[in-house]
């Protein structure tokens, strides 16, 4: 596992570069790996499509998933991550902008780590990504890896 | 045999009437309770007290009579069956009381016909309720529905409306910024100024189109006989520009005329013809367009030759603001299948899309033959 | 009077009309009685007249009937019909009686003092047919009066009596339509006329007395009784319409077939009883022209004269020839006896042998025919009484006077008198009929000064020849006595026996007799009658079916159009709960696309937002100094709308989802809400002073979450709105109004104008510039629906520059 790598699921650019920005601005240098679409994430995880061959044991330390996605759905992306032995361990954070209930209790359902609600104000968003980088990849111990079968 | 509990209210002096009434029920299969009141006070309060079935009063009591009785059960407002069980009452009496509002008469010695008249006063009323509150709730939900459609309309006019004065200013401010400061900014200034003006103009969009979807639909034109021909045409002609660019081929088979609003059909036509050349691919884009009559609707059909899609995401396309794709791929809010949708069940009909990834995709869409009928 | 149905007014009209009516043709009927015209309770010459105690009994029952109808509540009248039909139901007994015990109620006597008669029957009495009709017609009446109606078997029995009464004296009338009335030919009184008449409407009135739930009226009426009035009712009037118009249909044309077939039996009777007179007429005379041709051979031949005068005179040996010679004559023309009588009248010769006495007649005879000179006849008359039960002896003699010369004076020396046997051939000839007859009889008569009198044995009567002898002026309709008096033809008479016959009469000729051929009618007409009972049985019978059958088609239709009218019932049932089903299906999915609606414009319309905001901030933290102070407010400004434009989608979100999601009941701490909101305000704002009272104990039944967004908004509002106070104060607390608990949130802020009260829970009403106090405007669209969701009210008293104060309810706690 890549302690370094952080794993963004987002379709929107703009909101990419302000979490790159905001990442960035506190300091948190992790390599930030970018998939825009549900289908082109679990591509990436599970080493299939356009990323076959890829190591898969070579996993991101944090996963941050948005949950409107085109195409694959962002809770169906949280469903195949935990159903999948090999990356049912891996820490998922959702960011998403929707303040629905029906997502937050399923999220959870589904086995998310954390659910976090982007702002529009980009202050507090900022705040959070410092938060979110501190907590999750210097706090948090992350699971052990899982040997393959 | 089950027994049927059965709470029975006795307007009645005679105890041993009353219980040859109730015996009568028992042996009928029904398991009464009872309570006897011989006065209009006593039944009052009865009334008022727990539900009863059916009350059956006799005709003449020394305090009371079952007239009087009959003016106190209708006063309460309760639908309850009221039989008359008397001795000797003439048949004119009998008539006008049932004139009244008295469900039945029997006479005393005739008892035998009590269980069917109760029974069929029973499911009578039963009836009455179920009808009534198959009414009520009709009404009801006839109420909601409306408020639930007024609230839609409203939510997406006022999320539009208030939003965009706000949004006029954010646009002008980066405007000026941008007018003003570009040349003493760089380049990564410049586009930062890009992404937020860009952010404000599709804001704008998204609020504009659902400003749109809001409009669609209940806009109280009448129905006249639009010739889809016509229709198709005319938004073709709206789309000359993308046509033209994509070196698109628009074909129709012949096209009925039903009734409906015109612009909405233009706009409908535009809208799949507009999303057939938008999703095209290496092949310039050939559309056909068809109707067949199916029973009492017509079936149109949208076929192109453009990228398809999975079908799995067949329902999600026709939602607000959903996109199969990314922004950068496809322009668009993703609010216009959903507008057709709504013209379409607008219309009392259906929209489905057929297709493969690669292999092009068919829009159908039904119109009933003739114009919907009561609206709510 | 209690409003009954149309049924019920047609029934009481038709008792009404019926009982009249009986009773006025009775009552008519007494009149004539009383005034000693009783031809006019007839109704026709030749009928019956109603009986005075008949008409007494009818006028009773029409009488009971009409008050048992008209006042049906009161209870005198109602004891009347019930004494009325006792009384009148004895009385018809008691009548009906006389003709088993064989005594005549003396009172009706007294009612009928004439003795009159119709044909053979006494006027004045009672039919046993009509005392027989009504009874049950009485009886019916009886038991439809309240003591009695009670019970169940006497409603269905009263009807039943009714129906059969009207049913007998239906047929009566009908009968007298035909034309061959009933009973006219026995010895039973028949039902009269007007009596049958009466009756039919009487019994026609008590049936419909019984009211609309009688067996035959409902059986005829459609379908159950039904509390619908607004069906039609007429539906009984089909079926009687049918019924009436069958029976008088069948009736007329019955009646004249019928009289066709009886004239057409009665002139064959005709024809064959002239037919039988002529004939033995003609015999008669032949035979009688015989024996005096005979008689007279002997008195104009002179050689057979000659020789019984030398017998006479006393040759005995001729008097062995001459006997010879008697014998020869008596056997050649079947004489019973030939004898010789001498000048002094005794007998001389006789063959046979023996000799009858002499007798006074003989000698009577014996002198006249000498004196006559001239052959004499004496007619059949009767010698000696017949022992009891055996034939009468008759004979018939022919008297020839011998040795007389016509011309001269020269007296007559002797007579020869030649016996006829008439049982040898006369009486046979006459009692013989051809064909077989049981009642058909040939007799002869002849007149006797103001008597007739029958010449032979009668067929229906023994030993009556030549006993019999009838006074003329008290006979005058009898066929013999028309016979004698000359008429010739065919009558229709009653003959001796009181019986009414068919007779031919005429006189034989030469000879002073008379005959009458007769037959009883009750023979030529009895083989009609019985069929005409049989063919009225049979028609009322299959007119009953019909109507029958046809009342119980109607209640079948009925019942199906109560079917229907029920599976209707159950179709709109069916049709309206799939309306509902169907607006609920669409009710969901427009919930549901709103849902979806909102989701999604929360999601697609802040992300733009995000990246406006954020790079506006972007800009501002990288290049502050690139920027002037201008530029700097302008991003400023780009964020704060931004962030405004945020809020405000939340609030709508908000108040959509509010307005659409489940409540969830539960004990809500109200207290601790308000403190707890009280606390996130001055937390927010640390540097203002705001007092906060919050009364202790609150406690409602509703939602914890939207009564959190109720008090959130209104204490948020009086905290924003009394932020230009120095010390601001805000209170929540209840409060009775109207004597219902209400909450209040009360501040000492600015206030507002009272008059744009009503807009304010309006959506997006802002009472104040946005520039003053921020806010979306839709934060008491939310409490309101809140509220309203609640069953409760919220409204709002202020005054500028005097604070405000919010107040809501909740729904009651039941």
């Amino acid at each position: 596992m890549n302690s370094r790598l952080i794993f963004l699921v987002e379709d929107n650019l703009s909101d990419v570069e302000l979490t790159k920005r905001a990442l960035k601005r506190r300091h948190i240098s992790n390599t930030m790996l970018v998939a825009e679409d549900g289908k082109e994430a679990l591509d990436y995880l599970f080493a299939t499509g356009a990323h076959a061959g890829r190591d898969l044991t070579d996993l991101p330390a944090l996963v941050l998933l948005d949950l409107k996605l085109p195409r694959l759905d962002g809770l169906e992306v949280l469903r195949r991550i935990r159903a999948d032995p090999q990356t049912k361990r891996l820490p998922v954070v959702i960011l998403t902008s929707s303040n629905e209930e029906r997502d937050l209790a399923e999220s959870y359902d589904l086995g998310a780590n954390s659910f976090i609600r982007k702002s529009i104000d980009f202050a507090q968003f900022a705040q959070a990504m410092e938060y979110l980088g501190v907590y999750w990849l210097v706090l948090n111990e992350p699971p052990p890896k899982v040997s393959p079968c | 045999m089950l027994s049927t509990p059965l709470r029975v209210l006795l307007v009645e002096d005679s105890e041993s009437d009353a219980a040859l009434i109730v015996r009568q029920l028992g042996m009928a299969g029904y398991a009464v309770s009872q309570e006897r009141v011989e006065t209009a006070g006593q039944m009052r309060a009865a009334l008022q007290g727990p539900e009863w079935d059916i009350v059956i009063a006799d005709y003449n009591l020394p305090a009371f009579d079952a007239p009087a009785a009959l003016v106190i059960l209708q006063q309460t407002g309760l639908d309850l069956p009221f039989i008359i069980v008397s001795g000797h009452i003439g048949e004119e009496t009998a008539v006008a009381l049932m004139r009244a509002g008295a469900h039945d008469y029997l006479m005393k010695d005739h008892l035998a016909r009590l269980a069917p008249v109760v029974e069929r006063e029973l499911g009578e009323a039963r009836m009455r309720r179920e009808r009534r509150r198959a009414g009520e709730q009709l009404k009801s939900n006839a109420e909601e529905l409306a408020r639930s459609n007024a609230e839609l309309e409203q939510f997406a006019y006022v999320v539009s409306h208030d939003l965009q004065e706000p949004l006029r200013l954010v646009a002008g401010y980066m405007r000026l910024l941008a007018e003003r400061y570009s040349d003493q900014l760089d380049k990564d200034a410049q586009e930062f100024i890009a992404y937020a003006a860009d952010a404000a103009a599709r804001m704008k969009k998204m609020i504009a189109d659902l400003l749109a979807y809001s409009r669609t639909g209940r806009n109280g034109r009448e129905m006249v006989a639009v010739a889809c021909e016509a229709a198709l045409d005319q938004a073709c002609a709206d789309l000359r520009a993308a046509i033209t660019e994509s070196a698109a081929e628009i074909s129709h088979g012949s096209l009925p005329t039903v009734p409906g609003d015109a612009a909405q059909f233009t706009h409908l036509f535009q809208n799949l013809i507009g999303n057939a050349i938008k999703f095209r691919s290496q092949a310039p884009p050939r559309i056909r367009v068809s109707a067949e009559l199916h029973g009492q609707e017509w079936v149109f059909s949208v076929r192109d030759n453009g990228i398809g899609l999975d079908p799995q995401f067949a329902d999600r396309i026709f939602m607000v603001f959903q996109r199969l794709h990314a922004r950068e791929q496809y322009p668009g809010t993703g609010i216009g299948l959903a507008i057709a949708r709504k013209i379409v069940e607008h219309r009392g009909g259906r929209i489905w899309v057929e297709s493969e990834p690669g292999k092009g995709a068919t829009f159908h869409f039904t119109v009933p033959v003739s114009p919907p009928g009561v609206k709510v | 009077m209690p409003m009954g149905s149309h049924l019920e007014k047609t029934l009481r009209r038709v008792v009404a009309v019926c009982s009249l009516g009986a009773g006025a043709l009775a009552l008519l009927a007494l009149v004539g009685w009383v005034f000693g015209n009783w031809k006019i309770g007839a109704l026709g010459n030749n009928y019956v007249p109603m009986a005075p105690s008949t008409a007494l009994m009818l006028i009773l029952l029409s009488g009971g009937l009409f008050l048992h109808s008209r006042w049906p509540a009161s209870r005198a009248a109602r004891r009347l019909a019930f004494l009325a039909g006792s009384s009148v139901g004895s009385m018809s007994l008691l009548v009906w009686s006389q003709r088993f015990l064989g005594y005549q109620l003396p009172v009706e006597r007294w009612l009928a003092p004439a003795t009159a008669a119709v044909g053979a029957i006494p006027v004045g009495l009672t039919s046993p047919l009509t005392a027989l009709t009504v009874l049950p017609a009485a009886l019916a009446l009886l038991l439809e009066s309240p003591p009695l109606s009670r019970h169940r078997l006497c409603r269905w029995m009263a009807p039943t009596l009714a129906l059969g009464a009207f049913m007998a004296s239906l047929a009566v009338l009908l009968s007298y339509a035909a034309g061959f009335s009933l009973l006219y030919g026995s010895r039973t009184v028949p039902m009269a006329l007007p009596a049958a008449v009466s009756l039919v409407l009487l019994s026609c009135g008590i049936l419909a007395a019984a009211g609309p739930l009688a067996w035959p009226i409902i059986l005829l009426e459609a379908g159950p009784v039904d509390s619908a009035a607004s069906r039609p009712r007429w539906s009984m009037l089909g079926p009687l319409a049918l019924l009436l118009f069958l029976l008088l249909a069948t009736g007329i044309a019955g009646s004249f077939h019928l009289r066709q077939l009886i004239e057409s039996a009665r002139l064959t009777a005709e024809r064959e009883v002239l037919t039988v007179a002529d004939s033995k007429a003609a015999q008669i005379a032949e035979w009688w022209q015989e024996r005096r041709t005979g008689a007279r051979v002997i008195l104009r031949t002179p050689m057979i004269q000659a020789r019984l005068l030398q017998f006479l005179s006393g040759s005995a040996p001729a008097g062995r020839e001459l006997l010879a010679w008697m014998e020869m004559q008596r056997e050649l023309n079947n004489y019973r006896q030939v004898v010789l009588y001498d000048a002094r009248g005794m007998p001389r010769l006789s063959a046979p042998a023996e000799v009858s006495t002499p007798s006074a007649a003989h000698n009577q005879h014996f002198q006249a025919a000498l004196r006559a000179k001239d052959i004499l006849t004496t007619d059949l008359h009767a010698y000696g009484e017949a022992a009891r039960g055996e034939p009468s002896l008759v004979t018939l003699s022919l008297w020839i006077p011998l040795g007389v010369k016509p011309g001269t004076d020269a007296p007559a020396q002797g007579a020869l008198r030649i016996e006829n046997d008439p049982y040898q051939f006369l009486y046979p000839l006459i009692q013989s009929w051809p064909g077989s007859s049981r009642t058909a009889e040939t007799l002869l008569v002849r007149r006797e000064g103001d008597q007739v009198v029958y010449l032979n044995e009668l067929r229906h009567r023994a030993s009556t020849g030549l006993f019999l002898r009838l006074p003329i002026d008290r006979w005058r309709s009898l066929p013999a006595v028309l016979a004698a008096m000359g008429q010739v033809g065919v009558v229709e008479a009653e003959d001796y026996r009181h019986v009414p016959v068919l007779a031919a009469v005429r006189g034989v000729p030469s000879t002073p007799w008379f005959m009458v051929a007769k037959v009883d009618q009750e023979e030529v007409y009895a083989p009609y009658r019985r069929g005409a009972w049989m063919t009225m049985i049979v028609l009322l019978a299959l007119v009953l079916t019909t109507t029958l059958g046809v009342g119980l088609l109607w209640r079948q239709r009925d019942n199906q159009w109560f079917r229907e009218q029920q599976q209707a019932d159950r179709r709109l049932n069916a049709e309206l709960e799939e309306r509902v089903k169907d607006r609920t299906i669409q009710l969901e999915a427009s919930n549901r696309e709103l849902e979806a609606f909102c989701y999604s414009v929360s999601h697609d319309l802040r992300a733009p937002l995000r990246g406006i905001d954020g790079w506006s901030m972007a800009l501002l933290e990288d290049y502050r100094d690139k920027l002037d102070e201008q530029g700097c407010r302008f991003l400023e400004r780009v964020r704060s709308d931004t962030q405004r434009m945020g809020r405000l989608i939340d609030d709508l979100l908000l108040l959509s989802r509010v307005a659409r999601g489940q409540i969830q009941r539960s004990r809500v701490d109200l207290t601790a809400i308000a403190q707890s909101v009280a606390a996130r305000l001055q937390e927010a704002e640390p540097e203002r002073r705001v007092e906060f009272a919050t009364q202790a104990g609150l406690a409602a039944q509703g939602d914890a979450r939207l009564l959190e967004i109720v008090l959130s908004n209104l204490l948020g509002n009086a905290w924003k709105f009394s932020g230009t106070r120095p010390l601001a104060r805000v209170e929540f607390g209840q409060t009775n109004v109207d004597g219902r608990p209400a909450y209040f949130v009360r501040d000492n802020g600015v206030g507002f104008d009272m008059t744009y009260a009503q807009k304010l829970f309006g959506a997006f009403q802002r009472m104040h510039k946005a520039s003053e106090f921020p806010g979306t405007g839709i934060g008491l669209a939310t409490v309101r629906r809140v509220i309203h969701r609640h069953g409760g009210r919220v409204w709002a008293e202020t005054q500028v520059d005097q604070g405000a104060t919010f107040y809501f309810t909740l729904e009651e706690e039941v």
